[in-house]
């Protein structure tokens, strides 16, 4: 025993001796050093403007920007380069960059666990600014994003402390978790938005659930991005997904969450109301049918919240219901469908619409014995394998201009793939400098920083295993 | 016969807030782009202040939502091909024209019920089939082409409805069909719409409970779960008419799913096993196999929901034996876009693989 304690003690030192800090400043590749880099090693990004897209694929990288007189490391897209940094190692660190120009996402962790992203500036235009997508035990903190879709995408992720963020001015949501379980939406100020916060279960995806989310303590401020505003509102769907479209101007969207809670949030302002609960049935964004998941909205609990001047103003899908019930202003909580065991807190104080159903919570309820929701001890997790990392890149990277059948902004993959059938390597060659091929589709950017042997198995994947 | 639907209401609008986005993903088409963004702002659906181009797929609609008829000046030879491309559940085209060639039919012979209900049963079917497809499109690519083919459905029935109804006014078969058209094209979107056809489908039952085998009740059912309390529906209104249409239809798969749902949601676990159970008995009816294979992807869901490991897997075997056997049945599975889709990246596997040679 003792001479096994001695090995691990050394191989513990051994790894604390391997790790390194790798410096990078303004005139080198951030990829380059990450390249390089080992587990366990700490790539310090000096100041100055970076026009590249990373990808991490190692483990325990800690990726660091250097601040000094003000000045922060950039990564900067130039509108041209699609995602900003991708993680696909666990154990990584993504601090202090700013991250903007980027036209997917600024930064992506996928399939990694035990990730933190913390104090990072991610400016749009992009997809989703900060994005953790079937990842275990994370943090994001600190960060402010601004001018993206939806500034923090939580996907189908779990475990996840989400603190102390700001999110202004993105063209859907703040902040959004889709069926993601166990995360903690704590102290983050959201405005500007379509919608502030929002805890969703889209149907089809393969993570059936979406449940124990507490969102507490935040400034849900202002979320109105007018963009229905000058509307006749004939063609905005008032009940179910009709054109896909939320319910903006609204604080807290809830739809079909299970076993979450609203609690000490400052919700004001927002014109199309404070919060709006749906069901699957009701109001889903996506409409697909997906019998393995419960479209109901279940066992939640609206707790002790301050409501401030919201729904004096509604409009687009919340106008066009009011004005079905004779109403001009939305209240307090709105509830469009039906669901089972959820409940207020003092309901009476609240103005309520819809929530024949909810009950009062018992008194003195509250979300307090949770502090996070991520796990005391790093989940452990193996590497991720090639085809693993080859399949997650073409749901980050690919789809955001491909399908299979049919036209996005570039060309159906049945399409588009045909001259490589048989020949992977040549399609992995090409994607990592493309050319212009079809004078009815835009150029591809490149995708060179994908490492060879993952550009290769993405490849594969178009060609062997994508099916209709 | 081309039949080519009018342009495109509005070139990019229709799309979601996520669409839009990815159009700002390539510089390239900015100037493309701009232009369709110039119309949505003119209508005011885009932010006014906001750049972000959409995505031009909206310029496909048109051309994907044409199809081509075959001519028949016989009209008995123009009967057995409407009566043999109805059955083509799979297929929106083959639906399409058995609906245009079956409201020829029924222009041709005013008086005529029986034409006049196969032409508004087909214009049904083609309106129901082409929303399940809209229905199932997660990334909302071809909904421009299915809304122009809603149009042109309610174009069709917009001829043949007003008429029938002056016409037959007491028939409770023509009176639920009309209604029945009406609610689909409504859809629960329109609230108002779908429960003024809720009151017309109820006026017709009354008149005769066993109209269309239990049809009308089916579709009052079926929109009071869809319709949330706010709005007048609930599972416990819907209740009372599903168990009217099961008893009526027995080998209904829809009565059956539909009672399942309404029994879940109200927590009657029990009941609404016992509903799913005899949906797994049924046989298919070779006129409707898609629809066989829907019901049982839905009830493969619900058993799994309703903890079923038997009834899962009962459903799953049936349903991948069907599929098999007929490859152009629709295996309704999601298509990966923005990140998103069926497939999860980390097992490779997805809902439903053993149905993917399918088409979607």
């Amino acid at each position: 025993m003792k001479r096994l304690l001695s090995i691990v003690t050394l191989l513990a030192l051994a790894v604390t001796v391997r790790a390194e800090v790798i410096d990078v400043s303004e005139s080198q590749s951030i990829q380059d050093a990450i390249k390089r880099a080992n587990a366990g090693d700490t790539i310090k990004v000096m100041p100055g403007t970076y026009k590249e897209s990373l990808y991490v694929d190692k483990d325990g990288i800690r990726l660091s920007g250097v601040i000094k007189d003000g000045h922060w490391p950039i990564l900067d897209g130039e509108n041209v380069l699609n995602d900003g940094i991708i993680v696909s190692g666990h154990n990584v660190t993504i601090e202090r960059f700013v991250v903007r120009r980027y036209l997917g996402n600024g930064i992506m962790v996928q399939g990694a666990n035990n990730f933190s992203i913390l104090n990072n500036r991610v400016e749009g235009p992009g997809f989703y600014g900060i994005f953790p997508q079937y990842g275990q035990n994370g943090l994001v903190a600190y960060n402010v994003v601004s001018g993206n879709v939806t500034g923090i995408y939580v996907g189908m992720s779990k475990n996840l402390d989400v603190l102390h963020n700001e999110s202004a001015d993105n063209q859907d949501e703040g902040i959004e978790t889709e069926n993601s379980s166990q995360v903690l939406v704590e102290d983050n100020y959201s405005h500007g938005n379509a919608v502030g916060i929002v805890l969703h279960l889209i149907p089809g995806l393969p993570i059936k659930v979406a449940e124990q989310v507490v969102v507490r303590n935040n400034f849900v401020i202002k979320n109105d991005r007018g963009v229905e505003a000058k509307t006749d509102a004939s063609s905005v769907s008032v009940i179910d997904s009709g054109t896909g479209q939320y319910p903006n101007g609204t604080g807290i969207l809830i739809d079909a969450q299970d076993s979450s809670t609203i609690e000490g949030n400052l919700i004001e302002g927002n014109p199309s109301g404070a919060i709006y609960v749906t069901d699957q049935h009701a109001g889903q964004m996506f409409p697909v049918p997906d019998p393995k998941e419960d479209p109901y909205p279940d066992n939640n609990q609206i707790l002790d919240n301050r409501f401030i001047g919201n729904g004096l103003k509604p409009y687009g899908r919340t106008l066009k219901l009011l004005s079905y019930l004779k109403r001009t202003q939305a209240p307090d909580l709105l509830v469009l469908g039906t669901g089972r065991g959820n409940c207020v807190l003092n309901k009476e104080a609240l103005s309520t619409l819809g929530a024949d159903a909810w009950s009062e919570c018992p008194s003195g309820a509250t979300s307090h014995a949770v502090t996070s929701m991520r796990l005391k001890e790093p989940v452990p997790s193996a590497p991720l394998t090639l085809e693993q990392k080859g399949r997650l890149a073409w749901l980050a990277v690919c789809t955001g201009c491909h399908s299979f059948s049919t036209r996005v902004m570039g060309p159906p993959m049945v399409a588009a793939r045909a001259p490589y059938m048989g020949d992977p390597q040549k399609l992995a060659d090409w994607i990592a400098h493309p050319t212009k091929k079809r004078a009815d589709y835009p150029a591809m950017p490149p995708q060179s920083y994908l490492p060879p042997d993952v550009r290769l198995e993405v490849a594969k994947y178009v060609l062997e295993q994508l099916e209709p | 016969m081309t039949v080519k639907l009018s342009s495109p209401p509005y070139p990019a609008c229709a799309a979601s807030n996520k669409l839009r986005l990815v159009g700002i993903a390539l510089a390239e088409t900015l100037v493309l782009l701009m232009s369709i963004a110039t119309v949505c702002v003119a209508q005011g659906v885009l932010p006014r202040n906001d750049t972000m181009p959409t995505v031009p797929h909206t310029q496909d609609a048109a051309e994907h939502a044409k199809y081509t008829c075959a001519s028949f000046s016989d009209p008995s030879a123009k009967e057995r091909a409407a009566a043999a491309l109805s059955v083509q559940t799979s297929d929106k085209n083959a639906l399409a024209c058995a609906a245009d060639l079956r409201f020829e039919l029924a222009n041709a012979a005013a008086t005529d019920r029986a034409a006049r209900i196969d032409a508004l049963t087909s214009i049904l079917s083609y309106v129901d089939h082409v929303r399940l497809l809209k229905v199932y499109e997660l990334g909302q690519i071809d909904w421009p082409e299915y809304d122009l083919r809603l149009e042109h459905g309610a174009t069709l029935a917009a001829k043949l409805i007003p008429t029938a109804r002056q016409q037959w006014p007491q028939d409770a078969a023509i009176l639920i069909l009309c209604a029945a058209i009406e609610r689909s094209l409504a859809g629960p979107t329109d609230p108002e719409k779908t429960l003024a056809a809720v009151e017309e489908l109820k006026r017709a039952v009354t008149i005769d409970p066993k109209a269309l085998g239990g049809l009308g009740q089916l579709y009052i059912g079926r929109t009071y779960l869809d319709l949330p309390p706010i709005f007048g529906g609930g599972a416990d209104k819907a209740i009372p008419y599903l168990t009217e249409a099961r008893d009526a239809a027995p080998d209904d798969p829809r009565a059956l799913r539909s009672l399942t749902e309404a029994y879940d949601e109200l927590g009657r676990s029990r009941e609404a096993l016992d509903s799913l159970r005899a949906l797994a008995n049924v046989s298919p009816r070779e006129s409707d196999l898609q629809l066989f294979a829907d019901e049982w992807r839905m009830g493969e869901g619900l058993a799994t929901r309703l903890h079923s490991p038997e009834l899962v897997a009962s459903f799953a075997a049936k349903r991948a034996d069907l599929m098999h056997q007929h490859p152009k049945l629709l295996s309704r599975k999601v298509e990966s876009v923005w990140g998103h889709g069926e497939t999860d990246p980390m097992s490779g596997r997805s809902d439903y693989d053993d149905t993917k040679r399918n088409p979607r």
